[in-house]
């Protein structure tokens, strides 16, 4: 019995390694940041043509439609990066909303599938809002020298279609509009374009690719 | 004695390689769990395609290969890997458990829309 001590004890040692070796290997939950599902079809977005906007209202000193283009172009570009698609601009002789199917067909005609163009129009335009103000005592003497209080509106309009590059049909047609008042009247336009146009984005983006959220997923060992 | 000492040792020598040798994808697959937790996604991407290289029906490798699919947002590449691994392993839990999440966020984010 003394003699076979050694020998079981080590294919014990033998078994309980192998065992260990293959079962310590288990899962690891990690959590990461998935991007967002778009509602589209699988494998539309595979590349987007930012078409030219229409500018509905240019002012001398501002011009809104190229400056969204770029910014459409820059932060789709980067939404898609990650998933192998790519955004670039051209000029296309074709009017979102108004033109036939069959014209923006013929534009897209030497497209790859999953292709489309974002088309559409923009709108910049500022106001100033007056009003009474309504800080101020409304009773007694102060009553009678109320004052006008003035604030400085811009407001971002888009209008934005998806055009299947591959068929010259409307995927899509939504509208997003954003406004911001500031206390100073000679707020530029740039600046407000600037501020609104990230807020729109963030809406367009979600619209079209979807929300990203954090998720939790098992990594196996073996 | 020193004789099935001797034997004893190769014995459980070979154990612990019969066990072990059933995946020789051990080793590549937690490379890449190793780099996906250190977010460089890419090398794990790289080293559980070595792993299924090395053993082909590897159902973590596939797994795992699902779920960087997932986070690049290649769908179609997720869903076949999460379904090759289920049919390599259908008991497992986690990988089901991946699965069914992934099926739920794509459902969901479809829907949106109609």
């Amino acid at each position: 019995m003394s003699a076979r001590r050694p020998v079981l004890s080590a294919v014990l040692l033998a078994a309980v390694g192998a065992a260990a070796a293959c079962t310590a290997m288990g899962t690891v939950d990690v959590r990461m940041s998935m991007p967002g599902v778009s509602p589209f079809a699988p494998g539309t977005f595979s590349k987007i043509i930012i078409a030219n906007f229409r500018d509905e209202a240019a002012s001398d000193d501002f011009a809104p439609a190229p400056a969204l283009e770029e910014v459409l172009e820059r932060t789709l570009g980067r939404a898609l990066k990650e998933r192998g698609g790519r955004v670039v601009r051209a000029r296309v002789e074709a009017v979102a909303g108004r033109d036939e199917p069959a014209v923006w067909k013929a534009a897209g005609a030497a497209e790859d599938p999953g292709t489309v163009y974002l088309a559409g129009s923009v709108r910049l335009s500022g106001e100033i809002l007056k009003a009474l103000d309504k800080s101020l005592p409304q009773d007694g003497p102060f009553d009678l020298v109320r004052r006008l209080i003035a604030k400085r509106r811009w407001r971002l309009d888009v209008e934005l279609y998806v055009v299947s590059a591959a068929t010259g049909e409307t995927l899509d047609h939504q509208s997003f509009s954003e406004f911001q008042d500031y206390g100073e009247l000679d707020k530029e336009a740039e600046f407000g374009f600037n501020e609104l146009s990230d807020r729109v984005m963030g809406r367009i983006s979600q619209a079209l690719l979807g929300t990203p959220t954090i998720e939790v997923r098992s990594l196996l060992r073996r | 004695m020193k004789r099935r000492v001797l034997w004893g040792i190769v014995l459980a020598v070979l154990v612990t390689f019969a066990a072990c040798a059933r995946n020789m994808a051990t080793g590549p697959i937690n490379d890449g769990v190793a780099a996906a937790n250190e977010e460089d996604w890419e090398k794990a991407v790289q080293h559980w395609t070595k792993a299924l290289e090395l053993t082909p029906d590897s159902a973590a490798a596939h797994n795992n290969l699902a779920v960087a699919y997932e986070r690049q947002g290649s769908w179609e590449q997720a869903a076949k890997e999460y379904e090759t691994a289920l049919r390599l392993d259908p008991d497992n839990a986690q990988i089901r458990g991946n699965y069914e999440s992934f099926k739920g966020r794509l459902e969901a984010g479809r829907k949106r829309k109609s």
